[in-house]
């Protein structure tokens, strides 16, 4: 399929909506995204997400800027990008581009959401089998996907004005509307191991979940034991005869209070400036890629605590731990498709077996616990 | 509240998960969540199968070691909390349940059911936007729709 030809490619007639309106107006979209591509500086980026081949078609530079780096230690060849299998997402912003969105269909208000917006933005009557739409009004961002063409939209107002954390973990609404008929599951999780194996570390802020991710990550040209799949989010395939964790993000970030945690990082910061109000931001694919794994095969789950103990313990957990730990955060994080969401996670903490991860005060015992750990699982 | 009573839970806007004997409960439209064990985690999953007031009460007399006086004085403060916090809502018409009453081998002695309440989530949910509108390609509603 070329970039143009996935705009009037036809729908199957399987799955067809009898509502007209989501096709309606992902159609506007798509059309806008065209207009906006015809006029602006275009490219395309294909990466494996999660085991699948996401074909990322953009329109101005600002959205690839905002939304590729993070997802770069990801990308791939072309290759397979026609695929029945493959799906594709255009991304285009109106600052760039002087293209404005089409007018909406739904029920809007400027300075307050109406009834036809649910709790975190998903719009309701434009949410089906088929079609997803969310619109996030504090960052002006709309997502719409449609299943069944296999096709995603991301629109911006203006890509430079997101927030910081947008580049940590971009596009998280589109793969979160894509994963929910798939046995994929977008999770609040670090992650590390090794191709052999490796370990979901759950728990909210504060748990100690980056700092033991990236931990892993050495201070000096030593080759890592085990690598990071992600400090905040990952993605996992919930098959309970192989559980597979991926990486989605390389961007990680750490409270400026933790920085000292971790000095040799410290010159990889690329916000420097700006420390007193945002999170450090680190891209670990420029300044250790040796140091990222792309997937393995989950062997535990991990829920750290911070204990302040001199040594670091492992010891066993209850699935509902787990589930606890990871479902409402994960669920109030991502929109759309919850329900879906808490059956996944359910799912997911029975796959692989659960423990609390007492963490110690010297980190560099961290890594070798885990791995050590891992290793007589 | 009625022994005949049923209630169903309150979805699509509450779901909810049970994990050995432990229940997480999410309110999707609140952003609350909870938890509950023991007897809280029976009633709940006799809720969800349609069972009658009578039934949970008949139900908890068989499982647990307690008296009728105490488990049904204990049931309906417990109910009217989960009708409160907007997860369970009275049901009409329900299919009655057909409940197989079987005492296990060592009943547990009855404690008062418990719901534990959490409220951090609530800060990720969009209630009300604050934001500068912008020029450029902010949605105007379509005056048509």
């Amino acid at each position: 399929m070329t970039f143009d030809s996935a705009f009037t490619a036809a729908p199957s007639s399987a799955n067809r909506v009898t509502d007209t309106a989501p096709e309606r107006y992902f159609n506007a979209v798509l059309d806008a995204f065209a207009r906006a591509a015809a006029t602006s500086h275009t490219s395309e980026r294909c990466c494996t997400i999660a085991g699948a081949l996401f074909r990322l078609c953009y329109a101005g530079r600002a959205v690839e800027r905002l939304t590729f780096p993070a997802l770069a230690h990801l990308e791939t060849g072309a290759e397979g990008a026609d695929d029945d299998e493959s799906f594709t997402v255009y991304l285009w912003d109106s600052a760039a581009t002087d293209v404005p969105l089409p007018a909406i269909p739904w029920d809007f208000a400027a300075d307050r959401c109406t009834r036809d917006y649910g709790t975190q933005g998903e719009i309701r009557g434009y949410n089906n089998a088929r079609f997803g739409a969310l619109h996030h009004q504090w960052y002006e961002q709309l997502t719409l996907i449609d299943r069944q063409r296999r096709i995603g939209i991301v629109w911006f107002a203006d890509a430079a004005a997101q927030p910081y954390w947008e580049r940590a973990f971009p596009l998280r609404p589109l793969l979160h509307l894509w994963s929910r008929d798939t046995d994929v599951q977008l999770l609040h999780a670090a992650a590390v191991g090794t191709p052999r194996g490796g370990a979901l570390l759950i728990g909210v802020s504060g748990t100690g979940k980056s700092s033991t991710a990236l931990s892993c990550v050495p201070d000096h040209d030593q080759p890592p034991g085990l690598r990071l799949a992600g400090d905040d989010y990952t993605a996992v395939r919930i098959d309970a005869a192989a559980p597979t964790v991926y990486s989605l993000y390389n961007i990680a970030k750490l409270n400026a209070d933790n920085i000292g945690r971790f000095p040799h990082m410290a010159r990889w910061i690329s916000n420097p400036d700006r420390l007193d109000t945002e999170k450090a931001m680190l891209s670990l694919y420029d300044h250790a890629p040796d140091a990222l794994i792309g997937s393995f095969p989950l062997k535990a789950i991990l829920l750290p605590r911070i204990t302040g103990a001199a040594r670091t313990q492992i010891t066993p957990a209850r699935p509902f731990e787990a589930l606890w730990a990871a479902a409402p955060t994960t669920i109030f994080q991502l929109i759309g498709a919850k329900a879906h969401t808490l059956h996944k996670l359910t799912a997911l903490v029975r796959c692989a077996p659960v423990y609390t991860l007492a963490l110690g005060a010297d980190r560099y015992e961290i890594p070798d616990a885990i791995s050590t750990f891992l290793e007589d699982l | 509240m009625n022994v005949n009573d049923q209630y169903r839970i309150n979805a699509p806007n509450v779901v909810s998960e049970t994990i050995d004997d432990e229940v997480i409960i999410i309110h999707l439209e609140a952003g609350i969540y909870y938890s509950m064990q023991g007897t809280g985690a029976t009633i709940w999953n006799l809720i969800e199968r349609g069972a009658t007031v009578r039934q949970i009460a008949e139900s908890l007399l068989t499982s647990y070691d307690g008296d009728l006086m105490t488990i049904s004085f204990a049931i309906a403060p417990f109910i009217t909390q989960l009708i409160d916090q907007g997860l369970i809502v009275a049901m009409t018409g329900g299919t009655p349940l057909t409940l197989a009453l079987t005492p296990p081998a060592v009943r547990p002695p009855f404690v008062t059911p418990m719901i534990d309440i959490y409220k951090d989530m609530q800060n990720l949910l969009m209630i009300d936007p604050i934001h500068e509108v912008g020029d450029i390609g902010w949605p105007q509603q379509n005056p048509a729709s």
